[in-house]
């Protein structure tokens, strides 16, 4: 369950129709956005919809970075007023598709980012991203061996010697 | 002031402990004491004493790296997401046959996911725990595998695939059999392929209710021993749900009716036994409302130029393609005997050997049917040893039951057909000016849409392809073989940039023949163009080795095209 804490109505202006939320990241940056950019996130959804039940507007706060909120945010503007398959709770699951071309040039960022960015959408249930996120990690490492697949995530071998040359403890023999 | 991080005391406790090598150090060295004290005299019971002890340090070696895994972010991954990536990894593989080279080819290309498995033990662990993950079963490696997997899978539905390609044994055949008896219930999809005899041992497996099977291929290899489908498989209900059908070497066609009834797909690939059996097939075609996709290759007799048709069989007006394959005169008696609904997109394969009249005839043929040409036509392969063929065989007019449609086919291809085009080329040089003439007519169709070019003589197809391809805009695939990745590279990295037309919309491009020679050139052929200017989606490269061969090299081209698989084929 996330943190919420009661806020003053002048911090956060969302009257009518363009309402705003305020965002609490994990340093303590406030960010406020327009709700309509955040109505991608589940999360989101479900939070403004616990305020609407209340009547009471509140920060909503999250567990990571603004740096990595503000990637989050970024992304859900550039599709705003989309409509993405991944993110229709309605629709049967995309099969097989492609990193939509802006995402390849928006997930362009180092290893760690990548995997901030993956759990954030997947705090914030944003579908779309966490597909696009995926599919950027697996072909970092389609193709490459254990040891390459390793360097590349930032992983060390943990297996015991007797793990590893027991076909019967991995997942091939 | 004293932090509030829980975590910073047990570090400063660990830390005032001294340093990790001090530490470390001086154990090691009490251990050594105490192994020199009790083996002094004796190296056989020295040896012993530090392997064990080395093993434990092993072990407590493991024991660190895997506590220093639960700090990389890619450790701390919700497992959900991990096995997300596992099932992205497995859609990417590429499950191709590879004649006679089913352990270093297909196995590969079927589990190449599984490498991301052994990345540490947690996400082996996420890997078994994900179910979905192991519906895939290859007996291909080994029946005792092949059981771990199926019970991996826990209850999900199968995908069998036994494709042993004539390495069977009567021991392996019976350990497949016990395999299918246990787990037909759960069977989704079948595929097996073997010879004739191992085959028609599984099958007799098969005789108990599979309701969750939907797609059954059965393919014979070596296809010089036909023998047939047993009648009393697929009897009654035991197959509710299934829908999609190929069989292959199967000289026999005895389906009964509710099967018939519910078929979606089926493909017929090679001769039936006679022309009773084909008759019967097509009479059953007309049993068939559900079907969207029939395919029918090579089902007459090799030894019978022609079978006058004695009926005609109507097609499901469901039927949305149908591919028609063999020598041009059968070809052209299965088209007077079916009657093709309009929407349908007929493919036409046909070969003449050494019949000049080939094309002119079949388009003949063509016109003279119930099919109008101006239907969405699919594609027309045309693979011929014919000495000369006439010039105008590829324009002969439509004299179909609509007379603008003739009008629309005297200068070639109507311009409204999604055509896709695949030319085999003899290596005779008489045939240059009609295929010259062919390609050109096809590229000059607006709405090519896939073109596969295999065959094609070196200097012709480069010059034709390099006058005409400005005019394919509409191409979203395009297959060509290793002598044509130059001119496309040509292209490319021309020194005025000028777009490519079907750059932008081209998905997939299939190199056949793929050569080490061809990394560079394609690398720097896409590197040069801007990453908006095409998006290409999958680049497959057939090679003729071992696609092992080539994992390391293709990293660089990954660095520019995400997606490139490659495999080996076996081209005899």
């Amino acid at each position: 369950m996330p943190t919420i804490v009661s806020v003053d109505d002048s911090t956060v202006p969302g009257e009518g129709s363009s309402r705003l939320l305020l965002l609490v990241s994990s340093d303590n940056k406030h960010i406020v956005v327009e709700e309509d950019i955040m109505s991608r996130s589940r999360f989101i959804s479900k939070q403004v919809e616990g305020f609407e039940a209340t009547s009471q507007r509140h920060a909503i706060l999250l567990p990571f970075s603004s740096f990595v909120l503000n990637k989050v945010i970024e992304y859900c503007s550039h599709y705003r007023g989309y409509y993405l398959l991944e993110d229709d709770p309605d629709a049967a699951p995309p099969g097989r598709s492609p990193v939509r071309e802006w995402d390849q040039e928006f997930l362009d960022v180092d290893r760690n980012m990548l995997l901030r960015i993956i759990k954030a959408a997947h705090y914030l249930e944003i579908k779309s991203l966490v597909g696009s996120c995926a599919r950027a990690i697996a072909d970092m490492i389609r193709g490459k061996t254990t040891e390459e697949m390793r360097e590349i995530l930032g992983v060390e071998n943990d297996f015991t010697p007797e793990e590893e040359h027991s076909p019967s403890s991995k997942c091939t023999g | 002031m004293a932090s509030l991080d829980p975590n910073s005391s047990a570090i400063a406790r660990v830390s005032s402990s001294g340093s990790a090598a001090v530490r470390w150090s001086s154990t090691i060295l009490d251990r050594l004491a105490v192994i020199r004290f009790y083996g002094t005299y004796k190296p056989e019971e020295v040896q012993p004493l530090i392997n064990e002890e080395i093993s434990t340090i092993n072990l407590a070696l493991r024991a660190l790296y895997a506590e220093l895994n639960q700090y990389s972010p890619s450790s701390r991954l919700p497992p959900e997401i991990v096995s997300y990536i596992f099932s992205i990894l497995s859609e990417g593989d590429h499950p191709h046959r590879v004649k006679g080279s089913p352990c270093n080819g297909l196995v590969r290309d079927t589990f190449g996911w599984i490498t991301a498995t052994h990345v540490c033990r947690r996400w082996r662990h996420i890997a078994l725990e994900t179910p979905i993950l192991w519906r895939h079963v290859r007996l291909s490696l080994g029946v005792v595998w092949a059981e771990e997997i199926a019970k991996r899978a826990q209850s999900q539905p199968l995908h069998v695939t036994l494709d042993l390609a004539g390495r069977s044994t009567d021991r392996s055949i019976a350990a497949v059999c016990n395999f299918m008896a246990t787990y037909l219930p759960r069977i989704q999809s079948l595929y097996l392929e073997d010879s004739s005899r191992f085959v028609q041992q599984v099958v007799k497996c098969l005789k108990h209710p599979m309701p969750l099977l939907e797609s059954f291929e059965i393919i014979t290899m070596p296809r010089e021993t036909g023998w047939s489908f047993p009648n009393e498989l697929f009897i009654g209900t035991n197959t509710p749900r299934l829908h999609r059908l190929v069989m292959a070497g199967c000289q026999s066609f005895n389906l009964a009716p509710p099967i018939l009834r519910q078929l979606i797909c089926l493909a017929i690939d090679g001769e039936l036994e006679d022309h009773q059996h084909l008759r019967r097939a097509l009479a059953a075609l007309g049993e068939m409302p559900s079907l969207e996709r029939l395919t029918m290759r090579h089902c007459y007799d090799r030894d019978t130029l022609w079978d006058p048709p004695t009926f005609i069989a109507p097609l499901s007006p469901t039927l949305s393609s149908l591919i028609l394959s063999g020598h041009f005169v059968h070809t052209m008696s299965l088209l007077r005997q079916l009657r093709i609904p309009p929407t349908t997109r007929l493919a036409l394969t046909c070969h003449s050997k050494g019949h000049a009249h080939a094309y002119p005839a079949l388009f003949e043929c063509l016109a003279e049917s119930t099919y109008p040409m101006r239907s969405p036509f699919s594609h027309v392969i045309f693979s011929t040893q014919a000495k000369t063929v006439a010039m105008d065989a590829w324009r002969t007019p439509n004299r179909a039951n609509s007379p603008e449609c003739g009008a629309q086919r005297q200068d070639g291809p109507p311009p409204d057909l999604h055509l896709s085009f695949t030319w085999m080329y003899s290596r005779r040089g008489d045939h240059a000016p009609l295929m010259k003439a062919i390609l050109e007519d096809v590229l000059s169709v607006e709405h090519l849409e896939d073109l596969q070019l295999h065959g094609v003589e070196s200097s012709l197809a480069r010059q034709t392809w390099r006058e005409h391809y400005g005019r394919a805009r509409a191409l979203r695939s395009l297959h060509i073989q290793e002598h044509n990745v130059q001119t496309l590279c040509e292209a490319l990295t021309a020194d005025d940039q000028s777009p490519v037309p079907f750059l932008p919309r081209l998905a997939e491009l299939q190199v056949k023949r793929f050569q080490d020679s061809l990394i560079q050139p394609l690398h720097d052929a896409f590197k040069v163009r801007n990453a908006d200017d095409f998006h290409l989606q999958r680049l497959v490269l057939e090679s003729t080795s071992d696609g092992d061969h080539y994992e390391k090299k293709l990293s660089q081209l990954r660095a520019v095209i995400p997606n490139v698989i490659c495999f080996g084929v076996d081209y005899e």
